[in-house]
């Protein structure tokens, strides 16, 4: 080793080089990718017994056997007032199909403020309040609104984050009646 | 042994600051500062930009309890961070994980800053135990021609 000195600068060229390497690899990836699907399906959904605002309850165990639509959302999210309009065409399509239930779960809201949005909207479906977010814990939500769409046999089959559309909704819907 | 007294002080002085900061502060903490240390690794999933422990929302609270009631039932702080990984994936850390590409993160700017420094000293070494300019004959005369001038 005649010129240690370069063995040194060059053993630091070589890391600068690997740095660099491994930032242009991934400049282009987002490090929040992960966070546009739900690492839930595909696996049971968790339990979850909830006060409902017409001051009965909800829970996974009443609702064994069907396909359940569960949706966070709340009335001071603007993308949550754009997906209702699908959710309210959806329900006025299949309220009366014994096997499916729609349950909205509300994230971070006041029950008097989602009583009046029920009202005013005529929404028919379940609607759950959540204290102390447990079931947006337990479901590893990220905001609303979201939706899991859980099957007949307790598997969650779809999820989406963001605002539905009736053809997102549809083919949740139809993977999870797959399961049966 | 005088030349080299200030460099070996250095190394100590570094030696104990890098052993203070990498020594494992757990072993007294309570499950409070637990808490609160495991919740600042961890991103606030519906906010932006701020770690669990800094934020204010339901789910964050939410989180907090949880990771403290984890805490509470026995289960070690890598247990926890594996845990929310499984739930959310691999963006819920605010830190690289330290394996993977992770080690390339952590690892290569202290390798890099280690062969630097070593390239350094050996650099002023060399540069101290061998003058880079050496008097040539031409140069002796000059000085000796001013001197008598002088």
């Amino acid at each position: 080793m005649r010129h240690p000195a370069r063995w040194v600068a060059g053993g630091v060229g070589v890391i600068v080089a690997l740095l660099a390497v491994v930032l242009a690899v991934n400049s282009g990836k987002d490090p929040r990718a992960d966070a546009s699907h739900s690492r839930l399906v595909g696996q049971p959904a968790p339990a979850f017994t909830l006060p409902t605002i017409d001051g009965k309850q909800v829970s996974t165990a009443s609702l064994a056997g069907k396909t359940v639509v569960v949706n966070f959302w709340n009335t001071w999210c603007q993308p949550c007032q754009q997906e209702l309009p699908t959710l309210l065409d959806y329900w006025s399509r299949h309220s009366n199909d014994p096997d499916l239930v729609m349950v909205g779960i509300v994230r971070d809201d006041t029950e008097g403020a989602v009583k009046a949005a029920v009202s005013a909207e005529h929404i028919g479906w379940t609607i759950a309040m959540d204290p102390g977010a447990k079931a947006a814990l337990a479901f590893a939500t990220r905001g609303q609104p979201e939706t899991y769409v859980i099957g007949p046999d307790g598997v969650i089959a779809g999820s989406q984050y963001g605002p539905l559309t009736v053809q997102s909704l549809d083919a949740m819907v139809t993977a999870a009646r797959g399961r049966a | 042994m005088k030349r080299w007294g200030p460099w070996a002080l250095l190394a100590v002085i570094a030696a104990v600051v890098l052993a203070v900061a990498a020594w494992p502060s757990g072993g007294h903490a309570t499950i409070a500062e637990r808490t609160r240390s495991l919740a600042s690794e961890l991103r606030c999933v519906d906010c932006e930009a701020l770690s669990i422990a800094d934020s204010a929302t339901p789910t964050a609270a939410a989180q907090r309890a949880d990771i403290e009631a984890r805490l509470r039932a026995g289960q070690t702080d890598g247990q926890i961070r594996q845990a929310y990984v499984d739930r959310y994936g691999p963006s819920i850390l605010l830190k690289p994980q330290n394996d993977g590409i992770g080690i390339l993160v952590w690892g290569l700017p202290v390798a890099a800053f280690i062969l630097g420094a070593g390239g350094l000293a050996y650099a002023l070494w060399r540069w101290r135990r061998e003058p880079r300019l050496a008097a040539t004959e031409a140069d002796e005369q000059l000085v000796a021609q001013a001197r008598e001038a002088g």
